[in-house]
């Protein structure tokens, strides 16, 4: 052994101890086993040091380094930005390490401040926590209407927002967009609305009816008409309803009948007919209003006769029986034999010349001239061509004004339906909006004539060639009911009861918000 | 440094991965294709993920079979297992691999830089390693078995030794440098290599160190030199055979590496897994 060592060239003396090794080396033997044997790492150490690394990063710091308490409006203070960091810290990113998504965009101002949302460890997100800032968001359902022992599902403040939209789910908070919610309601609505109520208040019990689907059971549309042009006031259809918006125009009088002036119109632009008068409202979703001084003065001019110069001002009828009065006391005054006649009451005796009209006599022809006028030419032909209503007398008097009924043209017939114009113009006009030819009506047509109600609206069954419910979407838009309609109504009341809302100035109270309004 | 006693892996080498005709396979395929067919047709309100009914559903039965594999390490280890140890290893292969999918479901493909990916990765990273393991339990020992060639490890190092002194023995007898490339040759600090130098450095050092001794020796055998001729013939054959049992160890050695070390791997990254498998249950519950 000690010959092996002196010829081994690192050791030349066996090793007493220092090393653990016994005093004389272990035969040959047992030394190679140790040479060709597989030694494990310290699999417990590094169990440990691994375990350690995970508890210490993604548990206790996370915990222990609350990110920054951001101010916002939702109860805590109104003056931001003092506290808002310009980048993340470490505490920021310990916070991240517990995230489970992305925040949406609008939340994503809350930045890595979790309680702003999550306020009590292990409780779900508590509407409350919304509702300081949501302060407006109204309800579903008017609750005066909702059955006692439903109340609890209908009552919005009764309910978790969580339970609709999920946050932490990518750039926009996630809707349910399933329809299941609604038919839970909606598929048995009469067991949860008191429809004795809902009738006694005056309003048709349209609504109140047990719908599950849009490609299955949804009632054909019912636009609400104008009612009461004066009050704005908007009626769902009924059968035999007509619109009361006071204007005497067709669609019909304009394609087929007589407006010449259109034609040429028509004919010098081909493809572009709606858009003569419809043009789209900013927005996109609908279309700026039709007026007179834009597309029905072409044609429509209110010419007054004796001189083609002379145009009376449309919408002011004051305007117009001053202006045509004005027009025969100027002529009269000049001199001009306008009304070289007596009144009707001086009649020259038989035999006897028409005695000449004294000055008095005359001024009382121009009245009695542009009463006359007004009542009997102008107001029946010129503004009746267009506007529906009669004067509230026949006699042509001048005290007698004519009083012009109010015109109310709505911009949504559909106020239920969150339609778009601009997401549907690949479809083009007519495929909704049908004028038929009266000579060819089709008794299946998917269109309201405009005989009906006076408007070119469409039934349901042109949406449904594009648009299936969600059950049976095939080759179809599956379409749920907030595809359509929205949830939170906005004519109701807020959720949020006033004692919950915001401190915050800049935030007022919905409903001093809606008086303003009027 | 723990030391493992090198495993003979007759007892359970390929049976279990065909225990009881893979009922297991069967059972971890059948409830990977139920897993996937729930997933198709399920369709939640928003993206899916693990926050759906049937995403807390993926989630539960996943983190029961963490803990259940896992807890296989320390079952294992104890005598009187019902269905037997290969049916239990069996089981844990199978019920792993099923694991990947129930797992990937439940996290309805949303990965983030968050504890919660961290799990799946660390859960990846645990399945991976003990697949390797079933892979190299099924695989090497019958090229280990080929290689040893019915000799045990103590034979083959006693072997070993054995050459060793007989070189040491006929030695001193050669001229000076044949006497010191031999004595080179055997050198047993030349078979100590680590992992790190026998990639980095190349060629074997006992491998180059006694082909050179033999073609000196060789170049002695032919001359006429007497009273050594006999011996530089048995020391010319010994060192060859030497050679042939070093490398055989090697080779015997890599195998045993191979059965052993992706315990390593899985053994901690399974305990770092349940820790990080533990934060992400309380973190999505903390923040709810």
């Amino acid at each position: 052994m000690a010959n092996w060592h002196r010829f081994n060239g690192r050791r030349d003396a066996p090793r007493e101890s220092g090393d653990g090794s016994p005093p004389n080396d272990p035969p040959p033997a047992d030394r190679y086993k140790k040479t060709f044997e597989v030694r494990l790492p310290n699999v417990r150490l590094w169990a440990f040091v691994l375990t350690a690394a995970v508890v210490v990063l993604f548990l206790i710091l996370p915990l222990a380094l609350r990110p920054h308490r951001l101010v916002f409006p939702n109860g805590q203070s109104c003056s931001s930005a003092e506290a808002r960091p310009e980048k993340y810290d470490i505490r920021d990113y310990a916070a991240l390490t517990w995230n489970i998504g992305r925040m949406s965009s609008a939340h994503g101002a809350f930045g890595t401040d979790c309680n702003a949302c999550h306020e009590t460890p292990f409780v779900p997100v508590q509407s409350a926590q919304c509702l300081k800032c949501h302060e407006g968001i109204q309800q579903h359902a008017d609750l005066r209407h909702v059955i006692p022992e439903k109340l609890a599902r209908v009552d919005l403040a009764q309910q978790r927002c969580e339970s609709c939209h999920r946050e932490h789910k990518g750039m926009t908070i996630a809707t349910r967009d399933s329809q299941s919610d609604c038919v839970a309601c909606h598929g048995r609505l009469t067991d949860f609305i008191d429809i004795q109520g809902y009738v006694a208040e005056g309003r048709r019990p349209r609504f109140v009816k047990n719908r599950t689907d849009f490609g299955v059971d949804h009632d054909d549309f019912h636009p609400a008409l104008v009612q009461d042009a004066a009050a704005r006031l908007q009626v769902h259809y009924e059968p035999g309803d007509q619109d009361h918006g006071n204007v005497a125009f067709t669609h019909r009088v304009h394609f087929f009948g007589v407006a010449q002036g259109l034609k040429e119109l028509r004919d010098k632009h081909p493809e572009q007919h709606c858009d003569l008068c419809h043009l789209p409202a900013p927005d996109g979703a609908g279309f700026r209003v039709v007026t007179y001084e834009q597309h029905c003065d072409n044609c429509h001019t209110l010419r007054f006769e004796p001189s083609k110069d002379w145009k009376l001002p449309h919408g002011h009828p004051e305007e117009i029986a001053s202006r045509i009065a004005g027009y025969y006391a100027d002529a009269t005054l000049r001199g001009e034999d306008l009304f070289n006649r007596p009144a009707k009451d001086v009649l020259p005796k038989p035999g006897e010349p028409m005695p000449q009209a004294k000055p008095l006599d005359r001024l009382t022809a121009v009245d009695r001239t542009t009463a006359a006028i007004l009542m009997c030419r102008i107001a029946p032909s010129t503004c009746g061509e267009c506007h529906v209503e009669k004067p509230k007398s026949d006699q042509c008097e001048l005290g007698s004004a004519w009083e012009m009924p109010p015109v109310f043209v709505p911009d949504r017939y559909f106020p239920e339906a969150n339609f778009r114009h601009d997401k549907h113009a690949t479809t083009g006009c007519t495929y909704c909006h049908v004028l038929e030819d009266q000579s060819d009506p089709d008794p299946n047509h998917h269109h309201r004539p405009e005989t009906e109600i006076g408007l070119l609206l469409p039934k349901i069954t042109v949406c449904r060639n594009c648009h299936s419910g969600q059950a049976s979407p095939v080759q179809r838009v599956a379409s749920t009911c907030i595809t359509c309609h929205g949830f939170h109504d906005k004519t109701l009341s807020p959720v949020a009861p006033a004692a919950a809302a915001s401190a915050c100035p800049a935030l007022r109270e919905p409903s001093a918000m809606a008086s303003d309004a009027k | 440094m723990r030391s493992a006693a090198p495993i003979a892996p007759s007892a359970i080498h390929r049976s279990f991965l065909g225990w009881k005709n893979g009922l297991y396979a069967k059972v971890g395929l059948g409830a990977s294709a139920l897993a996937a067919a729930l997933y198709w047709m399920h369709q939640p309100d928003g993206p899916p993920n693990g926050g759906t009914l049937l995403g807390y559903t993926y989630g539960t039965v996943g983190a029961a079979l963490i803990v259940w594999l896992a807890w296989f390490g320390i079952r294992r280890r104890r005598y009187g297992v019902p269905m037997g140890l290969d049916g239990l290893l069996s089981a844990h292969v199978y019920l792993g691999l099923s694991l990947v999918v129930v797992a990937t479901l439940h996290t309805g493909f949303r990965f983030h830089w968050n504890v919660h990916t961290l799990s799946y990765v660390l859960m990846v990273a645990v399945i991976a390693s003990g697949t390797f393991g079933a892979f190299a339990f099924w695989h090497y020992p019958p090229q280990m078995t080929a290689n040893r060639a019915g000799a045990s490890l103590e034979a083959m190092t006693a072997e070993l030794a054995a050459f060793d002194s007989r070189c040491r023995e006929l030695a001193p007898m050669f001229p000076d440098d044949i006497k010191g490339l031999v004595i080179s040759a055997i050198d047993d600090a030349k078979l100590r290599r680590s992992g790190w130098t026998r990639i980095w450095r190349g060629a074997d050092p006992c491998r180059v160190a006694t082909l050179t001794a033999l073609n000196r020796i060789r170049e002695e055998v032919g001359r006429p030199k007497g009273s050594t001729a006999a011996e530089i013939v048995v020391v010319s054959q010994t060192l060859t055979r030497r050679l042939a049992v070093v490398e055989k160890l090697r080779r015997d050695r890599a195998y045993r590496a191979r059965l052993l070390l992706w315990r390593a791997v899985h053994v901690p990254l399974t305990v770092a897994l349940l820790a990080a498998l533990a934060i992400h249950i309380v973190a999505v519950f903390f923040y709810r």
